[in-house]
């Protein structure tokens, strides 16, 4: 609160303009020696916006133009300070670490801090406190690796150093300090995913956000284990903070789902993994009833791998066709289902899963009905409600299409989903945001080329989250 | 200007290590937090050692009894334990938290609490050159997993984007 009336003045003052304009000081304190790194004084050719002369100017100026967008972004008080340096650091001819960026210190029941007992990065910290709480030390430490690109080193493969997002086939570096940076300013959690220790036993304010949709339970309020487990609950682990949640509707894209209506047992929203053949999914979608096909002799499962018998056929004529993985590919179904009249078709997983499912490949031509895979549990759940079906007339109704209350990267409940792969991967876990996310998020953990070098919307959630954090 | 403040912080971190692990009380059979590399710096911070700057010199030292107890039960929240069980160190000096050793609980006078951190919370990024050429991005936490990444060129977990197992198989 104070450090925001504080910006305001400041803004007032310096240009009496904008009251809202956003101002924190983010400045790159060059930790190298003469020579090398920002200093290295190999003559550069302009590129991609970066007008510096020497290599190292160039290092210089592509660090101080992810700082000033951090800087444009976030209000802060104190000075955000990044102590930065080039170095080696591992590699190989076909890999190499790229570079490091994080808090160097964490901070708990300082004044100002709206939790308490709880870990805040120090340049989070020091923002919500209006000062410095270590005058002597920079709140962010950055080293990224020199030898990129030189033989042994990810040869051929350079940092881009130019300024417009135009990397290529090399290594954008604003992009990866954009992502790096974000880290450091709490994008993070410092509780250890992989047995569910909080940092000497107390949480990070991410955690606070944290949410196992199984558990119903925020991460501050598990045990360790049942924190272990909720890191590798993948499409389970969701961000419950609305900051995020809000605005994620209107950056992320309307989702592929099974909208059922009826009947109020399985009514709801569905995640479905779309085809690679057939009709795209459009937002009008397919209407109908549910129909299963039978034709194994469990008496539920349909695996529809051969012209349709004519129970079948009578069953999913003008129908969504409801069948089961397996034993013939997904195209071979889809043909089979639709020769015999369905308007569409689903396919039940064979195996478990959560989340959004995985999609059905192949290519075929010929068939001209949408497809879609859902979850195993979605399915069971869908013929649990089918049993009072006639060999005519299904209870189940639904439709399949682009629904506009779905998002790419949010649950069925609008919550934001966090990086939750199985099993536990140090780094990615958990600290980013979930790969379904489309549009691409600069903090998914695979910085995707197709990112903009924005941090907020309509592109971006970064700062979102950052401000449910604190952030200003 | 600013380089010369940088430097002169490194240097005291460099020589806080060592020095908090001479000062060592003798009941200390797990390793101190600032001996341990830096790969293993995660159990020395859920070890724990803990020093209160104090409020008249504002130098490090260590705990009292009634101190370590409001560090350690400053009102965990529901599920975490503290873990704070290692042994006390007393770090004497002029009082910048960045002398501390890593993984240090430091007890400020007016009830702050700072934590200073190595490479093992870092988040490192990674690049791997795939068999059709392309670069992937992937990150791990800490030094030491960020070089057995790179060790092991082509095995190097890396965050997949998009619909994993979508092939046209049964
Ligand atoms: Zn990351």
């Amino acid at each position: 609160m104070r450090n925001k009336t504080l910006a305001l003045l400041t803004g007032a003052f310096l240009c009496g303009a904008s009251l809202s304009q956003a101002a924190a000081t983010v400045t790159i304190v060059n930790n190298d020696g003469p020579g090398v790194g920002f200093n290295d004084p190999t003559p550069a050719l302009p590129v991609g916006g970066n007008d510096g002369t020497t290599l190292g100017q160039q290092r210089l100026n592509a660090f101080e133009f992810a700082a000033r967008k951090w800087g444009a972004t976030l209000t802060s008080v104190p000075t955000i300070r990044i102590r930065a340096n080039w170095q080696a650091l591992a590699c190989n001819a076909g890999s190499a670490v790229l570079g490091a960026a994080g808090a160097t210190s964490v901070w708990r029941n300082f004044a100002g801090a709206p939790r308490v007992n709880t870990w805040y990065g120090a340049a989070l910290a020091n923002a919500l406190s209006g000062a410095a709480l270590d005058p002597g030390t920079p709140e962010i430490l950055a080293r990224f690796n020199i030898d990129l690109g030189k033989p042994g080193c990810l040869t051929g493969t350079f940092f881009y150093l130019g300024l417009d997002n135009n990397a290529g086939s090399s290594v954008d570096l604003v992009a990866v300090l954009l992502h790096e940076l974000g880290h450091g300013l709490g994008f993070q959690t410092f509780t250890n995913g992989s047995n569910g220790a909080q940092l000497l036993g107390f949480p990070s304010v991410y955690d606070h956000f944290l949410l196992d949709s199984s558990l119903n339970k925020t991460w501050v309020n598990m045990t360790n284990a049942e924190r272990a487990a909720s890191a590798i609950r993948t499409g389970g682990l969701a961000w419950s903070g609305p900051i995020v949640n809000d605005a994620a509707i209107n950056v992320l894209t309307p989702a592929p789902g099974l909208n059922v209506t009826a009947p109020s047992s399985v009514a709801g929203r569905y995640f479905v993994g779309t085809a690679s053949f057939g009709p795209a999914l459009n937002t009008t979608g397919v209407t109908a009833q549910v129909m299963p096909v039978v034709d194994q002799a469990d008496g539920r499962t349909g695996l529809a791998c051969t012209t349709l018998s004519a129970v079948n056929r009578v069953a999913v004529a003008g129908k969504i066709a409801l069948v089961d993985r397996g034993t013939c590919t997904f195209n071979v179904k889809a043909q089979n289902v639709q020769a015999a009249g369905a308007v569409g078709m689903l396919v039940v997983d064979n195996v478990a899963g959560t989340g959004v499912p995985p999609g059905l490949g192949g290519i075929d031509p010929l068939v001209t009905i949408p497809s879609v895979r859902i979850l195993q549990s979605d399915g069971n759940a869908l013929k649990a409600a089918l049993v009072t079906r006639s060999r005519t007339s299904s209870p189940v109704v639904a439709t399949l299409g682009i629904d506009l209350l779905l998002r790419q990267g949010m649950n069925r409940n609008g919550k934001m989903l966090m990086y939750a792969p199985n099993p536990f991967q140090g780094g990615s876990s958990v600290s980013h945001f979930d790969t379904s996310a489309s549009r691409n998020q600069l903090m998914e953990p695979s910085i995707n080329a197709d990112l903009t070098h924005e941090v907020k919307p309509p592109q971006d959630l970064t700062y979102k989250l950052l401000q449910e954090l604190g952030w200003q | 200007m600013r380089k010369k403040i940088v430097t002169s912080v490194v240097g005291i971190a460099l020589a806080a290590a060592p020095f908090a692990v001479a000062q060592s009380k003798k009941p200390a059979p797990k390793k101190p937090a600032a001996a341990a590399p830096a790969g293993k710096a995660k159990s020395s911070t859920s070890s724990g050692m803990v020093v209160v700057k104090d409020p008249v010199t504002g130098a490090l030292r260590a705990p009292t009894a009634e101190e370590y107890q409001a560090l350690t039960n400053g009102g965990t929240v529901s599920g975490g334990t503290s873990r704070t069980s290692g042994p006390q160190t007393a770090v004497k000096g002029g009082g910048a938290v960045a002398e501390a050793a890593v993984g240090t609980q430091v007890l400020h006078p007016d009830g702050t609490v700072s934590v200073r951190l190595d490479d093992s919370h870092a988040v490192f990024a990674v690049a791997t050159r795939t068999p059709d050429g392309k670069i992937v991005l992937g990150e791990v936490t800490g030094i030491q997993a960020a070089n057995a990444a790179v060790s092991k060129t082509g095995k190097a977990k890396t965050a997949a984007k998009g619909k994993a197992d979508a092939s046209n198989e049964k």
